[in-house]
């Protein structure tokens, strides 16, 4: 212990002995006025039109700067019109003379990948004339399409098309070649590859009414969503439409039985479900002092004083907040860390090997007021490789309730402001200490390596920087080899696949647009194996993370995804 | 995202996904075939075998309604493994120990680590899950505790263990009880417009001007009472409604000293504009209260007040009324048809508030505050009169 207080006092000199032991505010000051978030308010007039270009979207009536957009559209007119043609007519209209097509699903074998699930296969299936009438049978053995350009060249667009079916479901990539007529007429239609899953039977079912439909404020606090609270709960409620509030698993009581905290938006209370024996839960965060209106983004329910019970940390947007587990009855809020103006996800980890757990904190942007949030309040430059965010924090245990930001002194200050949404812990080099891993929106990502305490910036040279739109991270041993792969979850953006593959983009920002990445452990760095394990569709992911829901022994992949949904259809 | 504002989706109406590791380096989509493929905007997502029966089911937070959903794993295809590691060198909880489990034919290899917070604002449970597919041997698990320490325990076959550090031995956990739960549809109702907000503090009201029945230009002004300022139109079933019960209740109103400044929409397209059913309605209630009309403008600075207090406001709609102090300031906002005894009774409570009373008042769900309120000084800044 005097070891490490003299570390830290040698590396920050400016401050006091006692202030470095008590970096988390006593409670009874309760001083939590945040005067500096209102600041600017000045600019809060200023709209942030520049937003859908900087995600290489076009903004709204500007189409004409994107030409392809504006073909894209009509050519994806046509196919939708197409595959849901009932007449002959119909599809010989969109159809040009001389068009050829490949069967959308062909003959391949059917193959066993898992138990009770099969599937068929195809690649590059070869291209044949074919007559509007057999072509409508086809469509219509299709079944019910979605189809998404995602990516448009000339007179050719890339489609993603998806069809569900009792039983199966189909997924493909089709290749769609058109006049120059307007509306383009289709020349040919050459799937690319194409994936059809078959499995019977259940495999998941909706419980949640079951489990706490009968708690007295199921109905608002489910049933309505953020949209509909942010007609009603004001700024300076600290209610964002954005809608980031995570949860936490977690034995509260110690009665065996996994229970959940749930974080949830400015003057919204959070919610903690105790899980009965018969499997419902009741709420019953009042009762244990934590239904907390402050805007909560995560939460972590990790024993840190090693006494055996679960303790607290919530980050809300007023600080980081620490409570203690009195005998598995309730929680007491012993203060909380100031210095995190914007946080996301929180992951503990004991970095320093020295028996308790230390608090990660993502931080995303370096400075927001109420009215202007994140990226609205100071913009990622460039942005998709910016170092102008919020500054992640590594808040050390010191023992009793009481956390240091050791953020600079281990090492962790290096590529630290890159707009962090998530981070995981991993002891990926297996030598003893938990290695870290951070999920970027606007920069590059980061892979610190753990050396008895002090951390390297590595990312580059192990292969998974990955810039792109970063928003989760899972580590998993995918491929059974013994060492742990690396899921990032990402923004996937038909319309920003687009855009960006044209032209006027550089490599570096299609990227951005691609989707989840898949980075696999080899031989002490990783490879991306993104593209070739079919991952990368994941939509605009938010959690994606590993589990292995059929027991098989392998890690699957689930994703959690959308970003905003809005009462019109019309969608960026 | 003032497109978002005003109703667009950004990336909005996406499925969730879920890809089956079919174990040769690829994942193959069967979102739609597992029943995990909900459309509402997903945050969170928790991993844990809830009911313990050896199948990991799923909790997700959404931002859309339903905000919660407990997805119940069915799918018995091969039995499981579930491993609780307890410090007792190391932190209790054993986050950060990686354990390495072979089955005593040594051929079958599984790895996975205990980790607090991963994936996006989320924390999976602690419990390793190790699916075991079609073996059938004894297993044994090598634990490579936080600090380097590694231990081995051996005797591992199905169902749930605690292994403590220092202790070699796996205790298995005597299996739960079954439980029963029942799958149920979960029906998110349809929004109304309606809202009753009481604001958490005094917000500073915009200057306001209106043409009296005479059609003179007035303003309203602070007075040493409160004011509740109501927008209405001749048009709308429910304001005729509103105001027929404001005409009845005008002792309520004097007991409480509150003004009422009633302001027609009916005009705002202008002069040629049919303003029959406006008067048809004051004459029919005969509405004892100042009344007038506003023209465009008006509409467009009140809109733009809540468009600045709320991330979201509905588009501009009537009835609308607003209830402002002795100082002008904000209290409260109804939005559609709200009855007499809810705003005096508001009113009583609000006036004579103290910023910290308002700030508890103010959430719409009970909870508590561990902050402070914003000062007073700096919602007028924020607002400053004028605009």
């Amino acid at each position: 212990m005097f070891r490490l207080l003299l570390t830290l006092i040698i590396a920050t000199p400016t401050l006091s002995f006692s202030q470095k032991r008590n970096e988390l505010i006593p409670l009874r000051i309760k001083a939590m006025e945040r005067p500096d978030r209102w600041s600017n308010e000045a600019n809060s007039r200023k709209n942030l039109t520049a937003i859908p270009t900087q995600l290489g979207l076009p903004s709204s009536g500007a189409n004409e700067s994107w030409p392809g957009e504006l073909f894209s559209e009509e050519a994806l007119d046509q196919l939708n019109q197409m595959m849901t043609a009932e007449t002959i007519e119909k599809v010989s209209a969109i159809i040009a003379g001389g068009f050829r097509a490949s069967e959308f699903e062909g003959e391949a074998l059917l193959k066993i990948i898992a138990k009770e699930v099969k599937i068929r296969t195809g690649k590059e299936s070869k291209l044949a004339p074919v007559g509007p009438a057999e072509l409508l049978k086809r469509i219509k053995e299709l079944g019910k399409l979605k189809l998404k350009v995602i990516e448009n060249d000339g007179q050719t667009t890339r489609v993603h098309a998806e069809a569900n079916r009792d039983g199966s479901e189909y997924s493909a990539t089709w290749n769609c070649q058109w006049t120059k007529d307007s509306p383009p007429r289709l020349e040919s239609l050459k799937v690319e590859n194409f994936e059809t899953v078959f499995s019977a039977g259940h495999w998941f079912n909706d419980i949640t009414k079951t489990v706490i439909g009968a708690n007295e404020r199921f109905e608002a606090q489910v049933l309505h969503g953020i949209d509909h609270w942010a007609q009603r709960i004001t700024r300076i409620g600290d209610l964002s439409m954005a809608g980031h509030h995570g949860l936490a698993v977690g034995d509260v009581n110690g009665d065996g039985l996994e229970d959940i905290y749930v974080c949830d938006g400015g003057s919204l209370p959070n919610q903690l479900y105790l899980q009965q024996a018969d499997g419902t839960a009741k709420e019953l965060a009042a009762d244990w002092g934590v239904d907390w209106l402050e805007d909560s983004r995560s939460a972590l329910l990790v024993d840190l004083d090693n006494d055996g019970d679960q303790d607290l940390v919530v980050a809300t947007i007023a600080m980081i907040a620490f409570a203690e587990n009195i005998g598995n009855q309730g929680f007491e809020l012993r203060g909380g860390f100031g210095g995190a103006p914007y946080p996301f996800s929180l992951s503990a980890a004991d970095y320093d090997s020295d028996g308790d757990l230390d608090i990660y904190t993502c931080v995303y942007s370096a400075g927001d007021q109420p009215t202007k949030r994140g990226f609205e309040a100071s913009s990622p430059i460039p942005f998709n490789d910016a170092e102008n965010g919020g500054r992640n924090i590594l808040l050390s245990n010191l023992g009793n309730f009481q956390f240091a930001d050791v953020t600079r002194q281990v090492g962790l200050d290096q590529n630290n402001t890159r707009w962090s949404f998530a981070a995981a812990w991993e002891d990926y080099d297996r030598d003893g200490d938990p290695d870290l891993y951070v999920a970027n929106d606007f920069g590059r990502n980061c892979l610190y390596l753990n050396d008895k305490g002090q951390f390297s910036s590595l990312a580059g040279k192990a292969g998974v920087e990955d810039m792109a739109a970063g928003m989760s991270v899972a580590w998993g041993d995918t491929n059974r080899d013994g060492a742990s792969d690396l899921l990032v979850g990402n923004m996937y953006s038909s319309a920003g696949q687009r855009v960006a593959f044209q032209r006027n983009y550089q490599a570096g920002k299609k990227r951005m647009a691609r989707g989840n990445s898949l980075f696999t452990a080899t031989r002490g760095s990783f490879r991306d194996t993104s593209i070739e394990s079919g991952i990368t569709n994941g939509g605009w992911a938010w959690s994606s993370g590993f589990a292995d829901l059929n027991n098989d022994g392998w890690q699957d992949l689930v994703v959690a995804n959308g970003y905003l949904s809005n009462t019109r259809d019309d969608d960026l | 995202m003032t497109l978002v504002r005003n109703g667009y989706s950004w990336s909005g109406g996406e499925r969730n996904r879920f890809f089956l590791n079919g174990g040769e380096g690829r994942f193959h989509e069967m979102s739609h075939l597992s029943g995990l493929d909900q459309i509402e905007d997903g945050r969170g997502l928790a991993i844990v075998d809830w009911d313990q029966d050896g199948l990991l089911d799923l909790w997700y937070r959404n931002r859309t309604a339903p905000r919660l959903r407990l997805m119940h794993n069915q799918r018995r295809s091969h039995p499981s493994v579930a491993l609780r590691l307890e410090g007792t060198k190391c932190n209790r909880d054993a986050i950060g120990a990686v354990v390495e489990m072979k089955s005593s034919s040594a051929d079958e290899y599984w790895v996975q680590s205990v980790r607090a917070g991963d994936l996006f604002l989320s924390q999976s449970s602690k419990w390793l899950h190790f699916g075991l597919g079609t073996n059938k041997l004894e297993l044994t698990a090598k634990v490579l505790w936080p600090g380097g320490h590694e231990e081995v325990f051996t005797g591992i076959r199905t169902g749930r263990y605690h292994l403590k550090q220092g202790t070699g031995k796996a205790k298995p956990i005597s299996e739960r009880q079954k439980i029963a739960l029942k799958k149920q549809e979960l029906i998110v109702p349809a929004s109304n417009s309606s809202a009753r907000v009481i604001l958490p503090g005094r917000v500073p009201f915009p200057i306001v001007g209106y043409r009296d029945q005479s059609a003179k230009r007035k303003t309203i002004t602070p007075g040493a009472r409160a004011t509740l300022v109501m927008l209405w139109s001749g048009n709308c079933v429910r304001c005729k409604e509103g105001l027929k019960n404001f005409a009845k209740n005008t002792e309520a109103f004097r007991l409480n000293n509150l003004n009422i400044v009633a302001l027609s929409t009916d005009g705002v397209e202008g002069p040629a504009a049919d303003l029959s059913s406006t008067y048809d309605l004051i004459e029919k209630t005969k509405f004892p209260f100042s009344w007038g009309f506003i023209d465009q403008a008006a509409v467009q600075k009140l809109h733009h007040f809540q468009e600045k207090l709320f991330d979201r406001t509905p588009g501009p709609s009537v009835p609308l009324a607003i209830l402002l102090d002795q100082n002008f300031r904000a209290l409260t906002i109804y939005r559609g048809e709200t009855d007499i005894s809810t705003i005096v009774s508001d009113l009583q409570t609000t006036l004579s508030s103290t910023a910290v009373q308002l700030y508890h008042l103010a959430p719409p769900l009970r909870g508590t505050w561990f902050t402070n309120p914003l000062p007073q000084r700096d919602i007028d800044r924020l607002f400053p009169v004028g605009q």
